[in-house]
């Protein structure tokens, strides 16, 4: 490390032995007269004609952000329904959901796929019966 | 052990950060009041902002174009070109937060322009010219000035203007920073990667 530092101190001598020559009277002449008849025929403001409105459209594109924000969140946001729910008398009062949709289509779907609702007594006579007969197989086998 | 560190020669290490910050910021409010001197001439569409311009950031400029270009003749020309867009763009120039690094900037997409528009017509004269100088005081400065423009023009752009902005400008590393829009860290890195790589360059030399 003291070796390398000794090494970087012999460049920065070397380094500090050198200069950048500076400006000529003659330079600066000639660099502020062409600078000044750039001035002079230049116009005071170079900030071309479409940068405002490029500005304001980049602003409006901003504040309509939060806008399609909103928009989006209550139309696709799981607690908003789509389809939008009507309720009338009839419908509360036949608890029917479809009903309440205003869409005779749907609830023309709905009677076709829902089954019709089975009695217990009925459903339980069916299973003793299957038992029965189970259990008269498993006789007849030697079981 | 009283708080105070210090350096291996006794010098109070607190004593030394302090003066340096202190050198700092008074370059940096000497900046900022040429900066708000220059803006408030522009603002007010004032020709004598280019000399107030030329005053305060010539030098700096030349040096950087220098290191650039490595060629007076073209440096002198980018420096011109400098001059010419301060004049015509002078209202963005005037709502610039950092003017010195705006100019600086505007100088290097002036040089590396001119330098892609030129191509390799002038790399002869590049390699010829002489865009160090020697100081006077030194013996065999000649030569020496000519053996260490040859050795930085063979480093990377980016390292080069580090090391004459560190050696032959004297600035800090925070207005290196600012003036390229690089960290200070990266700053220091490339001035350690310019160092070691001149060094190899040199004792290549040697044998």
């Amino acid at each position: 490390m003291k070796k390398l530092d000794h090494h970087h101190g012999t460049i920065e001598q070397r380094l500090r032995a050198c200069r950048l020559p500076a400006p000529t009277p003659e330079l600066k002449e000639r660099v502020l007269g062409a600078a000044r008849n750039a001035w002079e025929t230049a116009p005071s403001d170079d900030v071309p004609w479409f940068w405002p409105v490029l500005r304001l459209a980049a602003c409006l594109m901003l504040a309509s952000l939060p806008l399609i924000w909103v928009h989006s969140r209550h139309s696709l946001h799981p607690e908003r329904a789509i389809i939008r729910v009507q309720e009338t008398p009839a419908a509360r009062q036949a608890n029917d959901l479809w009903a309440m949709t205003g869409r005779p289509e749907l609830a023309r779907l709905r009677q076709k796929v829902a089954k019709p609702e089975a009695n217990p007594a009925e459903l339980l006579a069916r299973h003793l019966k299957a038992l029965a007969v189970e259990a008269g197989n498993l006789r007849a086998n030697g079981g | 052990m009283n708080g105070v560190r210090k350096f291996s020669d006794g010098i109070d290490k607190s004593a030394v950060v302090g003066c340096l910050t202190g050198m700092e910021e008074t370059t940096d409010m000497v900046n900022a009041a040429d900066d708000q001197r220059i803006k408030g001439l522009l603002t007010a569409d004032d020709p004598s902002a280019l000399e107030a311009t030329w005053n305060a950031y010539a030098s700096d400029l030349f040096g950087y174009l220098l290191t650039i270009h490595r060629s007076r003749a073209e440096a002198e020309d980018s420096l011109q070109d400098v001059f010419v867009a301060i004049a015509t763009k002078r209202a963005r120039l005037a709502a610039a937060c950092n003017l010195k690094a705006y100019l600086f900037r505007m100088a290097r997409n002036i040089a590396i322009n001119r330098i892609r528009r030129e191509g390799r017509k002038r790399e002869k004269e590049r390699a010829a010219s002489e865009w160090l100088e020697a100081n006077e005081t030194v013996a065999d400065g000649d030569e020496r000035s000519k053996q260490l423009a040859a050795a930085l023009a063979r480093l990377p752009e980016k390292q080069r203007v580090v090391v004459t902005l560190k050696f032959f400008r004297d600035h800090t590393f925070g207005e290196i920073a600012a003036l390229l829009g690089i960290s200070a860290n990266t700053a220091a890195s490339r001035l350690r990667y310019a160092l070691e790589k001149l060094q190899t360059l040199f004792e290549e030399e040697l044998q």
